[in-house]
């Protein structure tokens, strides 16, 4: 991995894989922007069908719900009725009084009924029925006071007991009232909830007149539980709803219970069948299913939230969208590994041309901008630095001998070698004081301005190829051009620059390149040292005489003067040396190395002395010969190597002064050995104690307290040979205060006690003696 | 280089795949393939105490028999009637329950009940309460020998209900308690004229139950009963003695003072007669309500008070008995294992360790230290424990769960009860009773098992003649009908009806037993 990670090209620009990464972005941003659209257009499908099928469920749900409801509720009702028409129920609406003989029997005939009607009933939780003109009721749980029935045995929250009387009065009608709690006297805690209920009202009237109704109590659980157990749709509420006052008898949402509900407003139509609309509640829209009980009074409504059913859906679509992106950070993970190789031609380039150019890539710029401004800049840089193809060839010509099919092949594209005229080299040598590179540049513009092909050879020699009509056009040109130009080049920069200029015998042959490249370095070379002059030829100017030597004894001299740090001897002997030179007419190739011999004596005496090159030359040893051999001047050349050896001679100088200073206070030290001390010799050579200190240590190599310590433990040990002196006495001959301080230094230094040396250096003298 | 990067791409690719799965997963799928086996989930059906099965001692019971319960509640009253549908209906049906003796007779023979005696064996703690009470494995068994339940035990007999009156009424107009059925139709009357709006005597439960205290007046009783003098089976309403219990009645009601509304009365109606004021004399009332009764009367006439006297004197001189409540006869109540249970194992161990001293203490009495201390060796509640006689404890015993209801029908510890439940009233007119049960106390005879079939003639028969009986025995007391012609015809018509039949079958049934059965257990305690 790492392996295949590392193969891929990681040169690109921050620019480029910005650049990269946006485009990666992108392309996925479209693909999801895609994906989403076509997840999109399957959920709003879905849901759509969903809307759709769910409206289709909650009709056969309406319709089963009714038809079971209604059948139980019909059930219920009819067995209501089927009390009205029994016979002990008819006897007891004619009692008037409790004490009637037949009361007791008729009562416990009907209550029987009543309690296997409904009580074995399970979604009945009791029933009653009251009898005005008895003021009782006749439960299936047995009969009961009125009012405290309804007071507090079976007391409904929202149907008090004044409710029943108002009902009553106003005549009763047989409905369903809305479910309510109903509470029960439970011990000495009072009131408890017992159970909610749905009133079934019934009234059973019959014929006589109205002297009672009947109260079915339905258990709002049951009935709850009967619908929800039927809900096929699973995702709405269903309320069982009394359209003629607009409440909710039952529901499956249990908080519903109690509340009002404006049935016009939900644009239902209780009369006709199923119908269906739309409706914000709590603003969220719900699907409203509606259909008619067989009971005037009920009917059935499915309240769907949209939400509930095309929740799925947007979970699965969140879900995609989920995934998408996931896969979006994966792959653009992947991709910008990857990306590394994306754009990696182009990036290479880059960083090639950067590496060639030397010119920073800007942010912001286009690649291909810089790549191609950078390679203009560039190919303009080297039309002027580097050497040409014809330079090449020249450089050729100069090094090597050109035959005729290379000339000829070469004639065919460049005018200078397409020959004619005479022709001529100029070898320029140069050096400078300062900033040799750049001066050196603008010495070669200097001569571009001749418009004469130019060759650099090293940094400090140039040849320039002169080429004209004839003979004469080439020394009118070096005359006329080359001197002038020259001339005024060195006296701008007087005393920073020597230039000498070789020229060479004239040819015609192409073919000689070589060899007047050799006249003219020949010429400088052959020069004698006397002349003074910057161009050289061979016409003009008379080589220097061979075998003029300066005596080895005159050699030997100077380098005994610098060794010995004689100043005034060395510096005539070199006046006397570089006269010579000039008057003999040395040539200058052997005045260089004359030089060279004079300066490894001064590097010689350097080295022996161990002074600091450094410190002297400005520079390594090496590279002062090397560059003193570089300069092309005599005068230059002898004024260095003057500098060189007044250097070296100072130097020498100031050591011997240092070692008598030394002398002095050694001898000083062991001619007063008993007494002397750090302040004592600061004070005899007029010196700091400190300084004093650091000099010894510095020409000793062991700090003043040791070394005095040691001169004193020496002196002691020739006492203890040669002396009958006591060692205490010794000690403080030597200049310890104490004995016991001299035995202790004694016995640091030697390793033992001054007795028993004593003892042990006489026992072999003796013997040594008896030997003898 | 190529093989490198499609060995790359096919890892890019399957961390994508699992990436995504691992999304796509729900999470609680992943970690639900980890979770262990689940204890055993016991499904019981038992009467709703008017308490939680979540108490301390629910949770300690769970834990101490290793096992988790699925309660299925009915409120006490309609208790039996709900678990009686639900057996006979088809769906689930629970793995324990609580039914009654009726019940087992019908259900057993039919394979849904789990025979118990192949298992005793395995029931120490059961085995040790059998060898004190044999009864438990007698009065249960059926003639071929089966063993379909377990009653519901008391650690002793008692006489749990007699005869209350309104003390401070009777007191208040110059009256002492009376102590013979005569002197108390006297002294009612007297109170009735007093209070005219009264209902001297009221009862609970259906006139039924009013009437068989005024049988029980003439020790006799509505149905075919053990006649523990004679040692012989008899048929009460063909007895001199019935139609004399029946004009007793009569004259009572004629006097009104019997409550007009005594045949379709409901308990809590009854109720309100008690704690209101228009009740004096309670026949078979249960002592244990008294003092509930006497606090709540109090609220509403602070002179309120109730008291338990010795069964009144009839006028040929028999005291009236009481029923005695045998250690084994919790009510009718009956614990009984589904035969079909997947749990049988479970089951045997859950039902004998019921009978283990330490479940018996834990469902009774609680937790040492917490809600009880041993005395002198004898139980008693901390006073952090609500009780009658505590009442300002922190915890009920109900919220706590040392209400003796949790398990299945566990032992119930009487001492615990009266130290918990009981008021001084009560208690002193339980003692007084239970003092007295070998002189008043209507002891049943051994029980008799029946065949399948014998049952359902029994049923058959006795049925419509309990209704008929019933029907009848209103209107006499009512004056509806004579006690000349009227009753020779009901005498003719029972006779008709057959009952003389089933009193053979139990005379036979009887005759058939070994003689160390035929014996009455007087000791109760």
């Amino acid at each position: 991995m790492k392996h295949l990670v590392t193969s891929f090209p990681r040169k690109a620009t921050a620019q480029m894989k910005k650049k990269t990464l946006v485009a990666i972005f992108l392309r996925f941003f479209v693909l999801i922007v895609l994906l989403l659209i076509s997840t999109s257009t399957i959920a709003v499908y879905s849901n759509y069908r969903m809307i759709d099928d769910a409206r289709e469920a909650n009709r056969n749900y309406l319709r089963a719900a009714s038809s079971s409801l209604d059948g139980l509720l019909d059930k219920i009702k009819d067995q209501g009725y089927s009390i009205a028409s029994d016979t002990s129920y008819l006897n007891l609406l004619s009692f008037t009084d409790k004490s009637q003989t037949h009361y007791a029997s008729t009562a416990y005939l009907l209550s029987s009924k009543l309690y296997d009607l409904f009580v074995s009933d399970s979604a009945v939780d009791d029933s009653f029925i009251y009898f005005s003109k008895l003021n009782t009721i006749l439960a299936g749980s047995g009969s009961y006071d009125p009012v405290f029935y309804l007071e507090r045995n079976y007391h409904f929250r929202d149907y008090p007991l004044t409710f029943w009387d108002q009902q009553f009065k106003s005549g009763i009608v047989s409905s369903i009232l809305p479910a309510t709690d109903v509470y029960r006297q439970s011990g000495a805690a009072g009131e408890k909830k017992y159970k909610t209920i749905i009133p079934l009202v019934l009234n059973i009237e019959s014929v006589i007149g109205s002297s009672s109704f009947m109260v079915v109590n339905i258990d709002e659980q049951k009935i709850y539980q009967m619908i929800n157990n039927m809900n096929i749709t699973k995702k709405g509420d269903i309320y069982l709803i009394d359209t003629l006052h607009n409440r909710i008898i039952s529901s499956t949402d249990r908080d519903k219970l109690g509340d009002t509900f404006d049935i016009g407003a939900l644009q239902i139509n209780p009369s006709s069948g199923t119908s269906e609309s739309e409706m914000l509640i709590h603003g969220d829209n719900n699907i409203l299913s509606f259909h008619p009980s067989s009971w005037d009074n009920l009917g059935f409504l499915v309240v769907t939230p949209e939400k509930a059913l095309t929740a799925p859906v947007y979970k699965f679509l969140y879900m995609t969208i989920g995934v998408i992106a996931l896969f979006m950070l994966i792959g653009t993970a992947v991709s910008v590994v990857f990306s590394r190789g994306i754009y990696s031609p182009l990036a290479e380039m880059v960083h090639v041309v950067k590496r060639l150019a030397k010119a920073p890539f800007e942010s912001g710029k286009s690649e291909y901008d810089y790549i191609k401004e950078s390679i203009t800049t560039w190919h303009q840089y080297q039309q002027e630095t580097m050497p040409s193809l014809i330079q090449i060839f020249l450089y050729r010509a100069l090094n090597q001998q050109l035959n005729k099919e290379d000339i000829e092949r070469l004639s065919e594209k460049y005018d200078f070698f397409r020959g004619g005229g005479s022709l001529a080299l100029a070898v320029v040598r140069f050096d400078f004081l300062r900033d040799h590179h750049q001066q050196a540049a603008e010495l070669h513009q200097t001569l571009i301005s001749l418009h004469k092909p130019l060759l650099d050879i090293n940094s400090n020699e140039m040849v320039l190829f002169l080429q004209e009509q004839d003979d004469v056009g080439v020394t009118v040109f070096v005359t006329e051009e080359l001197h002038p130009l020259l001339s005024r080049y060195e006296e701008d920069l007087v005393g920073e620059i020597s230039l000498t200029v070789g020229i060479s015998k004239i040819f015609n042959q192409l073919e000689y390149t070589q060899r007047a490249y050799k006249e003219a370095t020949e010429i400088l070379d052959l020069r004698s040292v006397g002349e003074c002059g910057m161009i050289f030829n061979a016409t003009t100017c008379a080589p220097g005489r061979t075998g003029v030597f300066f005596s080895s004894d005159m050699k030997e001299t100077a380098r005994k003067y610098l060794e010995n740090g004689h100043v005034e001897g060395a510096s005539e002997l070199l006046d006397q040396l570089f006269e010579g030179a000039r008057i003999q007419h040395m040539r200058f190739a052997v005045f260089r190395q004359f030089v060279s011999d004079l300066l490894y004596f001064a590097v010689e005496t350097v080295y022996n002395r161990r002074m600091d090159e450094e410190g002297i030359f400005g520079m390594p040893a090496s590279e002062m010969i090397a560059y003193v051999n570089s300069l092309h001047h005599p005068s230059r050349i002898e004024a260095a190597c003057r500098t060189v050896f007044e250097n070296v001679i100072a130097q020498v100088h100031s050591q011997q002064q240092s070692s008598q200073a030394i002398t002095g206070m050694l001898d000083y030290i062991s001619t007063h050995l008993a007494e002397v001390n750090l302040t004592s010799i600061s004070e005899h050579f007029h010196m700091n104690t400190n300084y004093v200190s650091q000099y010894f240590k510095k020409h000793q190599g062991v700090t003043f307290t040791d070394y005095i310590n040691r001169m004193r433990i020496e002196k002691a040990k020739e006492l203890l040979m040669n002396t009958d002196h006591t060692a205490t006495d010794i000690g403080r001959l030597v200049g310890f205060n104490n004995a016991n301080a001299f035995i202790r230094m004694f016995k640091k230094l030697e390793g033992t006690t001054p007795n028993e040396y004593r003892k042990s250096a006489r026992t072999i003298y003796n013997y040594s003696s008896m030997e003898g | 280089m190529w093989l490198l990067r499609r060995k790359l791409i096919i890892m890019i690719c399957v961390g994508i795949l699992a990436v995504v799965s691992a999304v796509c997963l729900p999470f609680n799928e992943l970690v639900s393939g980890t979770t262990s086996t689940p204890p055993v989930v016991i499904k019981a059906a038992v009467p709703a105490f008017d308490r939680d099965r979540n108490t301390p001692i629910d949770k300690e019971f769970e834990r101490r028999t290793n096992l988790t319960f699925d309660w299925l509640q009915f409120p006490v009253n309609e208790y039996i009637k709900r678990i009686n549908q639900m057996l006979t209906s088809a769906g689930q049906k629970p793995d324990i329950f609580i039914i009654n003796k009726d019940m087992v007779q019908r259900f057993g023979p039919m394979g849904m009940l789990l025979d118990l005696r192949p298992y005793l064996d395995q029931m120490p703690n059961l085995k040790r309460w059998i060898e004190g009470y044999p009864q438990i494995v007698e009065d249960m068994m059926t003639e071929d020998g089966k063993l379909y339940g377990i009653d519901g035990l008391n650690t002793y007999g008692q006489m749990p209900i007699g005869y209350i009156f309104r003390e401070d009424i009777f007191y208040r107009n110059g009256m002492l308690l009376p102590k013979t059925f005569d002197e108390l139709y006297d002294s009612l009357k007297i109170l009735k004229q007093i209070y005219p709006d009264s209902k001297p005597i009221s009862n609970r439960s259906g006139p039924a139950n009013l009437f068989e205290q005024f049988y029980m007046a003439y020790h006799t009783q509505g149905g075919i009963y053990f006649d523990s003098q004679k040692m012989v089976y008899k048929f009460g309403p063909t007895e001199p003695n019935f139609k004399k219990a029946v004009m007793m009645a009569r004259k009572f009601y004629e006097a009104d003072l019997i409550d007009p509304d005594f045949a379709t009365v409901s308990d809590p109606q009854f109720f309100e007669n008690v704690i209101g004021g228009k009740t004096f004399a309670l026949f078979g009332e249960y002592f244990i309500e008294m003092d509930g009764w006497k606090e709540q009367g109090r609220k509403r006439d602070s002179f309120y008070s109730l008291k338990a006297v010795l069964p009144l004197v009839t006028d040929n001189g028999l005291q009236a008995l009481q029923p005695v409540q045998y250690p084994n006869s919790r009510g009718t109540w009956v614990i009984a294992i589904n035969a079909k249970s997947p749990h049988i194992k479970e089951l045997i161990a859950l039902l004998d360790a019921q009978y283990s001293e330490e479940i018996v203490e834990l469902t009774n009495w609680g937790i040492e230290g917490d809600t009880f201390n041993r005395v002198n060796g004898e139980h008693r509640y901390t006073s952090r424990l609500q009780t009658k006689l505590n009442p300002y404890g922190e915890v009920t015993p109900q919220e706590m769960g040392v209400d003796g209801r949790s398990g299945i029908c566990v032992p119930y510890d009487q001492d615990a009860e009266y130290a918990r439940k009981w008021g001084a009233a009560g208690l002193e007119s339980q003692q007084l009773y239970t003092a007295n049960a070998d002189k008043i106390g209507f002891f049943a005879g051994p029980s008799i098992s029946f065949s399948q079939e014998e049952l359902i003639e029994i049923t058959k028969i006795m049925s419509p003649i309990k209704n008929f009986v019933t029907l009848k025995v209103i209107q006499f007391v009512t004056g509806e009908l004579g006690m000349g012609k009227d009753w020779d015809d009901f005498q003719d018509e029972l006779a008709k009806m057959g009952a003389g039949n089933v009193l053979k079958l139990y005379q036979e049934k009887y005759a058939k037993l070994p003689n160390e059965r035929k014996v009455i257990y007087k000791s109760i305690r």
